[in-house]
C-alpha cells in the first residue's frame, strides 16, 4: 500500500502541474483580419422578412464554393480568424489541414483530455462493479487469464 | 456464451477485415479527413462486439487490453506535457518542423481578405502531435470498448472469466 504522505505528495504535484499548465496558456495574439463591427450606425436594421440585417461590407466573409460556383456571405469573428488562419498555416504551429481536428486535439485539447479520462474512468468503473457483483470468478481477485 | 449459427460466423469472418480496415482508416487519417480516434475506435469496438456475439467465449487477452488502454491515455497526456518543453501545454512541437514522422509541412494556400484558405492537398505524415494523439486516443477507445463489452458479455452472463 502507498503511504499517506506519498498520496499527499502526488496530490500536490498534480495541483502544481495543473496550475502550471493553465498558466502557460496559448497566446492568440492579434487577429489576422479586421475586427467585426456589426452595427455601424448604432441601431439594428430590420429587413423585409423581419430579421435583423447586419451592415453590409463590414466584418463579413465570402466563402466561395468552387463546385457550384456560389458565394455565401457570413459574419466573421476574431475567433474564426484565429482558427482558420492559425490551424492550416504552413508556417504556423498547429499545421493541420483538418481544422476540426486541430480544434479538438490542439486548441481544445483540455476538452479531449477530459473525454479520454472519462472513458478510462468508465471502463475502470464497469470492470470494478462487475468484479464486485460476481465475486466467485477469478477476476474478483484481480488476476488475469 | 454459446456460439451462433454457421451463417453468422461465416458472415463475421467475411466482414471482419473490411470493418477493421475501415476503422483503421478512420483513425489513421483522422488528421486529414472527417473522423478521428473516438469514431474509428468506436467502429473497431463494434467489430469486437460482433466477434464476441458470433464466436462466444473465446480467450480474450484482458491484461493486454488493459495495458493498451492505459498506454493510450499515458501517451496522450505525455504528448501534451512534452509541449511544455518548447511552448505551452498541447503545443504542437512536431508539426511543420520537418521531422520524419508527422513533421511534413502543409502546402501554401491562398490569403483572401485576411483569412487563410488552405490548400486541400495535405501530406499524410503531417500535423504533428495531432496525429499522434489521434492514434493514441483510437487505441484507448478500442481497448476500452472491447474491455467493457467483454466484461459485460462474459462476466455478467456466465459468471466466470472467458476462456473456458
Amino acid at each position: 500500500m502507498i503511504g499517506r504522505g506519498w498520496k499527499l505528495a502526488a496530490l500536490f504535484l498534480m495541483i502544481f502541474l495543473m496550475g502550471f499548465v493553465v498558466w502557460e496558456i496559448r497566446d492568440f495574439g492579434e487577429p489576422s483580419g479586421k475586427p467585426v463591427d456589426r452595427d455601424l450606425d448604432g441601431e439594428q436594421d430590420v429587413g423585409e422578412d423581419g430579421r435583423l440585417v447586419w451592415d453590409d461590407g463590414t466584418g463579413q466573409i465570402d466563402i466561395h464554393d468552387a463546385e457550384t460556383n456560389t458565394t455565401i456571405r457570413q459574419d466573421r469573428t476574431m475567433m474564426d480568424d484565429a482558427f482558420l488562419s492559425g490551424a492550416a498555416d504552413p508556417n504556423g504551429t498547429v499545421n493541420s489541414n483538418n481544422v476540426v481536428t486541430a480544434i479538438v486535439f490542439d486548441y481544445r485539447g483540455f476538452d479531449t483530455l477530459g473525454e479520454a479520462t472519462i472513458l478510462f474512468a468508465a471502463v475502470s468503473g464497469v470492470l470494478a462493479t462487475i468484479r464486485v457483483a460476481f465475486p466467485g470468478n477469478k477476476g474478483a481477485k484481480g488476476g488475469e487469464d | 456464451m454459446e456460439e451462433m449459427s454457421p451463417i453468422v460466423k461465416t458472415i463475421t469472418k467475411i466482414a471482419f477485415a473490411p470493418i477493421f480496415l475501415f476503422g483503421s482508416y478512420i483513425i489513421l487519417h483522422g488528421h486529414l479527413t472527417p473522423g478521428g480516434g473516438f469514431q474509428g475506435g468506436a467502429i473497431i469496438g463494434t467489430l469486437m462486439a460482433l466477434y464476441l456475439i458470433a464466436f462466444g467465449a473465446v480467450k480474450w487477452r484482458k491484461k493486454l487490453l488493459s495495458i493498451i488502454e492505459s498506454m493510450g491515455l499515458l501517451v496522450f497526456i505525455g504528448t501534451a506535457f512534452l509541449g511544455l518543453t518548447s511552448g505551452y501545454f498541447f503545443f504542437n512541437f512536431i508539426g511543420g518542423t520537418g521531422f520524419p514522422l508527422f513533421g511534413e509541412k502543409l502546402q501554401t494556400g491562398e490569403l483572401i481578405d485576411g483569412v487563410f484558405f488552405p490548400s486541400n492537398n495535405a501530406p499524410l505524415l503531417s500535423s504533428g502531435t495531432i496525429a499522434v494523439m489521434n492514434i493514441s486516443v483510437g487505441l484507448e477507445v478500442i481497448a476500452g470498448l472491447t474491455l467493457i463489452i467483454v466484461a459485460m458479455g462474459l462476466f455478467a452472463f456466465t459468471g466466470k472469466e472467458g476462456g473456458e
